[in-house]
């Protein structure tokens, strides 16, 4: 399992140094930003996986769950 | 926003489109979603499949109707020019987090059906991590890599959809079937959401449009892709006719259970390894199709010059969110059944429909303003 994480690991950052040589700023920003939310959301599910607001589909289920129920109505509350 | 053609040079044909729409369907539809529709529509899943195509014609038509007036473009090219920068902004935001959040679920699917089937003492993350660092590098190579790796794997994948069924259709019951529409026509109307839901991810062609060699013709494409996928419905849905009702709508995975009857005589048997296999394929397959959008839409809102530096971090993200989305196998049911209908249709049917309005409305401004 370790050996699975560290190879991924070397993986996402596999194009990093080529997009630091081409002095491409802007997709390297953007990688930076997509693996920075990436590493705080594994240290969250680490640390705690207990259901919250920043759970993404708590936030499905809260936007879109009232109006699965408005349309399912009893069936759903039952 | 970077131009889609910019991004991507490779061209499928009308077959290749075909396939793809076909297989990214029909391969979830095989694994959770017979027991989905038998629990709300109950010995009325046939006519949820009905509706649920009928209703998928006009989405259809949507599409094409909307994208034949920019043509080569996509709908995040052309969702800023209908609506205005801000708005259009907005809405492409909205497209990519639907595009991420779709990728992720295929994802726990996956994961959940390999753990549940095969690998219960594998850890899910060591599944979800391999199946997307594989999928990264067969979608740097492009649209046309992955289009090839479908027409290999399309027709083993239909020859043994058509094997399981014909191998079960001597166990159908057709009384099953009766009473017709017991309890009215809402039960089948509840099943026909969460179909509609899967048919309509055939939206994807709404980011993919520029990429094919013949898109004069893809409406006819479409539609043919719809009737073969009213058939495919109906084989699948053959399986609330052999159980009973009542037993699939009990069962997670009814067409695991179906597999795993077949049998020859007492010496062919457990057919369940081989068939599981080619459907991971299928699963694979999808899950590369909405990676590779994700990365595309990604490149296209942040202005990259080329979507393969996008891949592996979008791959990190995709690696981790599924694992974090549900907390087990029966939240991911759960939410595929009540929420994912509302959550996808609003993507896959309310956006088009609200930009194809607007562009009614606004049509000459729009057109003079592409040509100037």
């Amino acid at each position: 399992m370790k050996f699975i994480l560290i190879l991924f690991i070397l993986l996402v950052l596999y194009d990093c140094p080529n997009m630091f040589r081409k002095r491409l700023w802007n997709e390297l920003a953007t990688s930076a930003l997509f693996i920075t939310v990436s590493l705080l959301t594994a240290i969250r599910y680490v640390i705690s996986a207990n259901d919250t607001w920043a759970n993404p589909v708590n936030i499905l289920t809260y936007t879109f769950g009232p109006i699965a129920r408005s349309v399912f109505g009893k069936v759903l509350s039952e | 926003m970077a131009g889609i053609v910019k991004l991507e040079s490779g061209k499928i044909n009308n077959r290749q489109l075909a396939y793809l729409l076909l297989i990214m369907v029909i391969s979830t539809a095989d694994i959770y979603f017979p027991s989905i529709v038998a629990r709300e529509a109950y010995r009325d899943s046939w006519i949820s499949v009905i509706l649920a195509c009928l209703a998928a014609l006009p989405l259809i038509l949507l599409y094409h109707a909307l994208a034949r007036n920019f043509p080569g473009k996509n709908i995040i090219e052309y969702a800023p020019l209908i609506t205005g920068k801000i708005p259009g902004l907005i809405i492409n935001l909205l497209i990519w987090l639907f595009y991420i959040f779709t990728t992720a679920i295929i994802l726990a699917e996956l994961g959940d059906f390999v753990t549940w089937t095969f690998l219960p003492e594998t850890p899910v993350t060591a599944t979800i991590l391999l199946t997307v660092a594989v999928a990264s590098f067969t979608i740097k190579k492009g649209i046309e890599a992955i289009a090839r790796l479908n027409e290999f794997l399309f027709w083993i994948g239909l020859s043994l959809l058509l094997f399981v069924a014909f191998a079960t259709i001597n166990r159908v019951n057709l009384e099953y079937m009766l009473p017709i529409l017991e309890n009215g026509f809402m039960p089948p109307i509840r099943g026909t959401l969460p179909l509609l839901s899967l048919t309509a991810e055939i939206s994807v062609i709404l980011v993919l449009f520029p990429f094919f060699s013949n898109y004069k013709n893809t409406l006819g494409v479409s539609l043919k892709v719809l009737l073969i996928l009213f058939f495919l419905y109906q084989l699948g849905g053959l399986i609330v006719f052999i159980f009973s009702p009542n037993e699939v709508a009990m069962m997670k995975i009814a067409t695991f259970e179906l597999v795993q009857i077949i049998s020859f005589g007492i010496f062919l048997q457990r057919f369940d390894t081989f068939i599981i296999a080619v459907w991971l394929s299928g699963v694979y397959v999808k899950i590369c199709i909405f990676f590779y959008v994700s990365s595309l839409i990604t490149a296209q809102i942040f202005n990259h010059s080329d979507y393969r530096y996008i891949v592996m971090p979008i791959a990190s993200l995709l690696a981790i969110l599924p694992l974090f989305m549900f907390r087990n196998a029966t939240a991911l049911v759960s939410f595929l059944a009540h929420i994912f209908p509302f959550f996808a249709l609003i993507f896959q049917a309310i956006v088009p429909l609200i930009l194809y309005i607007i562009f009614l409305i606004r049509k000459k401004a729009i057109l003079s303003g592409i040509k100037t």
